[in-house]
């Protein structure tokens, strides 16, 4: 066997060309090697003919790898302020604890690096304390059981307050996010600045855990007009805080991933917005096969109606205001019932829209 | 207190009736719901278990 100078086989590959822990040897060329130095914790390898060793460590954007939905805070389907009552829905898919006066609100000016939208709790009284919370279905939670998680979020907010992360975890089936949790980890004062600071915090999920839950919010209290701004919440496999990413990938996937909870039909470009064509059973009343656009976890059992919404009627001369409640629904549609409204005629098609209303909409929930 | 009103709606092609539920949520905005969902939700009311 023919050996090299210092001893070993030629042909051979040094030990010396690697100089570091996770550092791998890769081809810059036919029989000729080169170092790849190790990547950053939580970044992914990838083939890059560009580069000498044709390979790349890169942060990891895999869509999927968030279990929290509308992390970014880009879908608020049910306005962007004045959530003042705790127990609420504000931002898709996050429910808010008020202890104290305050307001969650759609913030625009404050926001991280990569969104057009962060999530801002603001104190409006002494001691204030809250947050806001997302329980996550247990279809979902069950893939984090057993597992190591990480959870990460950009806060910023008055200088020198200090934010908590919570998770918590439940035995139960879909429990809502003020259902009955067991407290998994505080991470305890995270002091925030008036710019966006990455805090993470990790755990392990109970191999019997059903649901799972997040909170973000206040560690100690906020004096009135102060607050806290939250961006790019994510909650991943591993004790590695990755690169943010959204659950749906895309905008329009977490948009669908959203209304997989909530639906909320926009309010119109003008006043006399459609919602469907329906059938007149009376005079004084009508129905509408009202699809969703994207199935919903359960059926959703009521409506939300604002604004007002009426039947057009029989002549084609008036809209007359009704009133809309649900006959019965499925994940996909429900069938809805408009009453108190007139001048209709029994089997004839009537044109269900707003009426001079620029508020006009309707909503259905299927939130835990 | 909330601002409740019951309504009946009959189903012309069963002929059954059922009572639904309209809790005003503001001036402009309601929600209907069949009364049986009503008084489940007046049923689960509980204060907040919420971590510190």
């Amino acid at each position: 066997m023919a050996l090299n100078r210092n001893g070993s086989p030629q042909g051979s590959v040094s030990k010396r060309t690697v100089t570091a822990k996770g550092d791998i040897i890769a081809a810059t060329a036919n029989s000729t090697v080169a170092s790849l130095p190790v990547g950053a914790d939580g970044t992914t390898l990838v083939a890059d003919s560009s580069a000498a060793t044709g390979l790349r460590y890169q942060a990891n954007f895999a869509a999927g790898k968030n279990a929290i939905i509308n992390g970014g805070f880009d879908i608020w389907q049910r306005g962007t302020s004045g959530f003042t009552t705790t127990d609420t829905y504000t931002a898709d898919r996050w429910k808010v604890y008020l202890g104290g006066a305050g307001t969650v609100s759609q913030d625009t000016s404050l926001v991280a690096t990569g969104s057009q939208y962060a999530a801002r709790i603001t104190s409006n009284s002494a001691g204030f304390v809250g947050g806001v919370y997302q329980s996550i279905e247990t279809s979902n939670a069950l893939l984090l059981a057993g597992k190591t998680v990480t959870v990460s979020v950009l806060i910023a907010g008055t200088v020198g307050k200090t934010a908590n992360i919570n998770i918590a975890t439940s035995t139960s089936t879909d429990v809502a996010p003020f259902g009955s949790w067991t407290a998994l980890l505080d991470s305890g004062p995270l002091t925030v600045s008036g710019s966006f600071t990455k805090f993470s915090a990790t755990a392990t999920i109970p191999s019997s855990a059903k649901s799972v839950r997040i909170g973000i919010g206040t560690s100690g209290s906020l004096a009135s007009t102060e607050f806290l701004t939250f961006d790019q919440v994510q909650l991943e496999i591993g004790s590695v805080a990755t690169p943010f990413s959204r659950a749906g990938g895309t905008l329009q996937g977490e948009l669908a991933a959203c209304q997989r909870y909530y639906y909320s039909t926009a309010t119109g470009s003008d006043n006399y917005s459609y919602f469907g064509i329906g059938q007149a059973i009376s005079s004084s009343a009508a129905k509408l096969a009202f699809p969703f656009p994207v199935r919903m976890r359960i059926s959703p059992t009521s409506v939300v109606q604002t604004g007002n919404i009426g039947c057009l009627n029989s002549g084609n001369t008036a809209i007359n205001n009704g009133t809309v409640t649900v006959e019965w629904s499925s994940n996909n549609l429900a069938s809805l019932n408009i009453t108190s409204t007139s001048g209709l005629t029994a089997g004839n098609a009537t044109v269900v829209e707003g009426n001079n209303s620029a508020t006009a909409s309707l909503s259905f929930s299927a939130e835990l | 207190m909330e601002n409740v009103k019951f309504i009946e709606i009959k189903n012309t092609l069963t002929g059954e009736t059922q009572t639904h539920a309209i809790v005003t949520l503001s001036p402009d905005s309601y929600e209907s719901m069949p009364k049986a969902e009503y008084d489940r939700r007046q049923a689960e009311q509980s204060t907040p278990n919420l971590a510190p």
